[in-house]
């Protein structure tokens, strides 16, 4: 009697077609339900972008600030080609790489530089993703540059590329020299210097009449140029290694 | 889960801070008890991965520590024995961003940020810039920044260094609490600091392990070794050259002295319960007079 009214009820319920869509719709569903985030680890994509919020506002605001106020110097001024238009390509590659290097050493605190290297994501890639972010803006920078620079001035594009690179990549290269070689808490006052040193190098060259923008030094330009980078990938590599663990020396807070 | 250290060894130029050490470290709470300089940050370094041994190895479950790389990393917090911080952080900036060097999702990370600095007091502080904090505020800034990723191992190098008493019995308390599946070790010298709380004791004197066991097996040591007496103030000079002294209280007539000795110092010493820090004395009592 009774399995018979249970028959008749559950016949008055309404069964849906079966919905392939509906199962899969289901799985998918499921698969996004996050049952133990901590034990959830970011992707490589999603540690970059996630790492640039880290990088303080004022470098954006004075990178911003720089480069567009170096642009408008050059693109505004009506000096001939051989007057300061030189000398402000120069200078725009140390300037932009010391506002770099000064966001890369407040990564470099003394006793900071051990967590990270114990870290999930090691330390080599946290220099990566500012390396990646900072190169790609400073080489839309001289891109943006070279192109305006050899349209609106009537210059070859190569020199510009020359003028403005060579130094950018010497003022790298002395940036990566200090920070192999120096004391985490000094890195970035020696930074700074450096960068001071080449700009005022740069101004010297030219109130003395150094006419080192000439085509018989193009040369010297080029080979210096590639100096610098081959040292600056050298640089770079001790970098990674000296970051990245199992370092044969100890930095700092040890009992030795 | 185990962590093995096979032969271990640590040389800079002529000076060794580890030497040959083999030690097999399950779960549970191992304090890492050792002067200055006797080699505990070297050797925690080691085991983290920061630096290269110069002979041996360690292994997580047998699998070289090194070799495991970011695997090993996911499941390590550490406390450096000095911490820094990127100038301009707040605590939740810091922890943010060491949640994002650990892997952590950014929900999770938020979320584990704001438990992380109510355990250790911090929550009225978490935007408060760092280079504000007083140095106890600073050290359990860098308790909780080691605990973000849930480590399996655990290791704390001088970790109560600057925490008042109240804050030093939290610690334990908290360390205590989480050290199921986990091996936790603590690096210090301060004796109180783990006499409680560790499963094991690891006592390490020139690079080496002199000694290792429960506490209660240590204290077996030392049992009997102990002495508390009333020493008058004309013999008393003599005494602190002679013999191992845990604590002396000049009274008016003559001293209150507890004495580590394997005899009675004096007629009428009481024999009493040893502690760790007695041991630790003993141990250390001769690096003492040589720095005396």
């Amino acid at each position: 009697m009774i399995n018979k009214r249970l028959k008749k009820e559950l016949n008055k319920i309404e069964v849906p077609m079966y919905d392939i869509s509906k199962y899969e719709e289901t799985i998918i569903k499921a698969k996004k339900v996050k049952l133990h985030p901590e034990r959830l680890r970011m992707s490589n994509i999603e540690f970059f972008y996630d790492q640039l919020r880290f990088i303080k506002k004022q470098t954006w605001v004075l990178k911003t600030f720089s480069s567009v106020l170096i642009l408008f110097l050059i693109f505004t001024e009506q000096m001939e080609v051989s007057n300061w238009i030189w000398t402000l390509v120069a200078i725009a590659g140390p300037v932009l790489c010391l506002i770099n290097a000064n966001e890369i050493c407040n990564i470099f605190q003394p006793g900071m530089l051990e967590i990270q290297m114990t870290a999930k994501n090691s330390f080599g890639r946290v220099l990566i993703v500012r390396f990646i972010t900072f190169g790609l803006i400073d080489l839309v920078f001289f891109t943006v540059m070279a192109v305006g620079i050899s349209i609106y001035k009537e210059t070859a594009i190569w020199q510009v590329i020359l003028y403005g690179i060579v130094p950018y990549v010497i003022m790298c290269f002395g940036c990566m020299l200090i920070l192999n070689r120096c004391r985490e808490q000094n890195i970035s006052l020696y930074t700074e210097t450096w960068g001071v040193c080449l700009c005022c190098v740069i101004m010297i060259a030219k109130i003395t009449d150094m006419r080192i923008y000439q085509t018989a030094y193009f040369s010297i330009w080029l080979c210096i140029g590639i100096i610098a980078l081959i040292g600056t990938i050298i640089e770079v590599r001790k970098l990674f290694i000296r970051t990245g663990g199992n370092l044969n020396a100890i930095n700092y807070g040890t009992s030795l | 889960m185990q962590l093995i250290m096979e032969h271990l060894s640590k040389q800079f130029k002529n000076k060794i801070a580890v030497r040959q050490i083999d030690a097999v470290l399950s779960e549970g709470i191992y304090g890492f008890l050792g002067a200055n300089g006797a080699g505990k940050t070297t050797l925690l370094q080691m085991i983290c991965g920061i630096i290269e041994p110069t002979s041996g190895e360690v292994k997580v479950n047998g699998e070289n520590n090194i070799q495991m790389g970011e695997r090993f990393r996911d499941m390590l917090g550490y406390l450096p024995q000095e911490f820094g911080y990127t100038p301009g952080f707040t605590a939740k900036d810091f922890m943010l961003y060491i949640a994002s060097i650990k892997g952590l999702e950014p929900k999770y990370a938020k979320r584990k940020t704001s438990e992380l600095l109510r355990l250790v007091n911090l929550e009225k502080e978490t935007n408060s810039k760092i280079r504000t904090f007083s140095g106890g505020m600073k050290r359990r800034l860098g308790i909780a920044q080691a605990l973000l990723n849930d480590p399996k191992i655990l290791i704390l190098d001088e970790p109560t260094a600057g925490l008042d008493p109240k804050e030093r019995a939290y610690f334990r308390n908290i360390i205590s609490e989480m050290s199921k599946d986990k091996i936790i070790i603590i690096s210090t010298h301060i004796v109180s600091d783990i006499e409680y709380i560790s499963d094991q004791v690891l006592v390490m004197k020139k690079g080496d392990f002199i000694l290792q066991g429960t506490p209660e097996e240590l204290l077996d040591k030392v049992k009997g070794e102990v002495w508390s007496c009333r020493i008058p103030h004309k013999k008393w000079a003599g005494f602190e050259s002679r013999y191992c002294v845990v604590n002396s209280h000049v009274l008016a007539n003559d001293v209150d002295a507890r004495i580590v000795s394997l005899e009675a110092p004096i007629d009428g010493a009481v024999n009493v319960e040893p502690t760790l820090e007695d041991l630790y004395l003993k141990c250390f009592s001769d690096e003492m007079e040589a720095g005396e």
